[in-house]
């Protein structure tokens, strides 16, 4: 798929907003992604009026890193650990926790399915709980900015999420 | 805890005994299934080092490396349920960390990284889960476990998935399986996100009417929550067995004593028993014992001999292999020194 910003190069991100119970969904190509990290999200602004970055972080806005490298055959394949999908749907095994990244919207039906929901209500791990209580909110968001700059697309989802956590407990 | 063999417990509780299992993976590193051995043991000494500096009580606990293990060796820990059969596949990269007692385990590169298990006597969901987690928050200190927000921590398998949490009970449900009504529990159960499995885990038979009633979704509900709900569900299996077991009384007095007291008088003087048989006259006696027909046999010794008479068991408590015949000699000799 084509990035819906510059339509020149492959999206690799999609980002999905709802405002005021309207969903909006964006594909975006690495360097446009890029681009509307921090406050500057024009290109966002011109589709959506004035959406404060906050809220670009917050409950009603989620990014999903989303895979796009497909092997010859055009098969799904896991970046981090090149199992193709088709092995899943013979083993029911997945080959690394990213798999669930890379594989998301395929495996999140399948978990629906077996589970009957998608929504982890249980146990978190202790070290993610201390780091959301230990840092401030100014703090994290700086190191949000560095780890989407630095492309480390894992520890911004979850910096995301203890901000997202913070912002939750303060309203 | 208590080593569930050692247990006696109320005999109505029916239940034998409890296990809770944690299943958790390091973020990033390819699961057990696509790990090569390097790696794998690298990960498993990794894993091994964290625990040991750990706060825990370094000589109660030691390590099996399963590839210095000969095979009578992992059938015995399997017939024990210490070891499972993947464990045992991945024996080029798997360990277990075990204490003295058996009751707590963690088992390195099964289908997941790290498998924290806590087995106790009787229904004992709570103090299995608080033992478990208090593992879990020693090795989440330095290690990265693979979790995400929505869908809590990453297994192998989507099917433990969130908490990574499988709550079993094993327990003895003689008359409800001569009822026929085994079939209606399953169903009732599976509606429930419960499921029900023989004695030797996914996919195995009831042998000696014992069965594992654990939770099947492990994602949705908080650890607690899928305490209670198993909780809730074992009384209620309980009380149909109890309610099955005094019409039986009420209406087949006779012909219960009959069945009960030859199937002990089989245990005690046979000189061949085959596993199967053996297992089918035991729960006969432990029937017996739940209702206070038999008073001479404590419920403990006939833990013992359900996991002493299992073919892996006889052939490493005798040192070698055996034939099938010896084993059925040896069996029969085993139970008549406890059964008198």
């Amino acid at each position: 798929m084509l990035c819906d910003k510059c339509l020149n190069n492959a999206a690799i991100l999609v980002l999905t907003q709802t405002i005021n119970g309207i969903k909006y969904t964006y594909n975006l190509c690495e360097k446009c992604s890029k681009e509307i990290d921090g406050l500057n999200i024009s290109y966002i602004d011109k589709k959506v009026m004035s959406i404060a970055f906050h809220d670009f972080l917050g409950d009603v806005t989620e990014y999903i890193y989303k895979p796009i490298q497909e092997d010859k055959k055009g098969e799904l394949l896991c970046t981090n650990c090149n199992m193709p999908y088709s092995e899943f749907k013979s083993t029911g095994i997945l080959g690394c926790s990213e798999c669930y990244e890379n594989f998301n919207s395929v495996i999140v039906p399948v978990i629906k399915r077996v589970q009957g929901s998608i929504a982890h209500v249980g146990k978190i791990p202790e070290k993610l709980v201390r780091e959301s209580e230990t840092l401030n909110l100014d703090e994290l968001q700086k190191m949000l900015k560095m780890a989407i700059e630095t492309e480390e697309y894992e520890r911004a989802a979850e910096l995301r999420d203890i901000i997202r956590g913070i912002q939750k407990d303060v309203k | 805890m208590e080593n569930w063999i050692l247990h006696e417990g109320k005999t109505e509780d029916l239940v034998l005994s409890t296990r809770v299992r944690l299943a958790r993976n390091v973020e990033r590193v390819p699961f057990p299934g696509k790990l090569s051995e390097d790696t794998g043991r690298r990960l498993l000494w990794e894993i091994e080092d964290v625990f040991y500096n750990g706060n825990i009580n370094k000589e109660d606990f030691d390590t099996l490396y399963l590839w210095e293990m000969d095979k009578i060796s992992k059938e015995y820990f399997l017939d024990k349920h210490i070891f499972s059969e993947r464990l045992i596949e991945n024996s080029n990269k798997a360990a277990l960390i075990t204490d003295n007692n058996e009751t707590t385990s963690i088992m390195i590169n099964e289908e997941d990284h790290i498998r924290i298990q806590c087995i106790t006597g009787g229904l004992n969901l709570n103090e299995c889960l608080i033992n478990a987690n208090k593992i879990d928050d020693l090795l989440a200190q330095k290690l990265k476990f693979a979790f995400n927000d929505k869908l809590g921590y990453l297994t192998a398998c989507p099917t433990n998935i969130g908490t990574g949490l499988r709550l079993s009970v094993m327990i003895h449900l003689p008359v409800l399986t001569s009822n026929n009504e085994m079939t209606e529990i399953y169903k009732a159960l599976s509606q429930v996100g419960m499921t029900v499995r023989g004695i030797h885990g996914e996919g195995s038979e009831a042998l000696g009417n014992i069965y594992q009633i654990s939770n099947q979704i492990t994602l949705g509900h908080t650890e607690e929550e899928m305490a209670v709900n198993l909780y809730a569900v074992i009384n209620q299996i309980v009380y149909k067995e109890n309610n099955s077991r005094q019409q039986l009384q009420m209406k087949y007095k006779f012909e219960l004593e009959d069945k009960i007291y030859r199937s002990y008088g089989i245990l005690k003087t046979a000189i061949l028993l085959n596993e199967r048989e053996c297992l089918d006259l035991l729960s006969n006696v432990r029937l017996g014992v739940e209702l206070g027909i038999i008073k001479n046999i404590s419920i403990a010794t006939l833990n013992a001999l359900l996991v002493a008479v299992q073919s892996a068991v006889i052939q490493m408590d005798s040192g070698r292999l055996m034939g099938e015949k010896e084993r059925n000699v040896m069996r029969a000799k085993l139970v008549k020194e406890k059964i008198i």
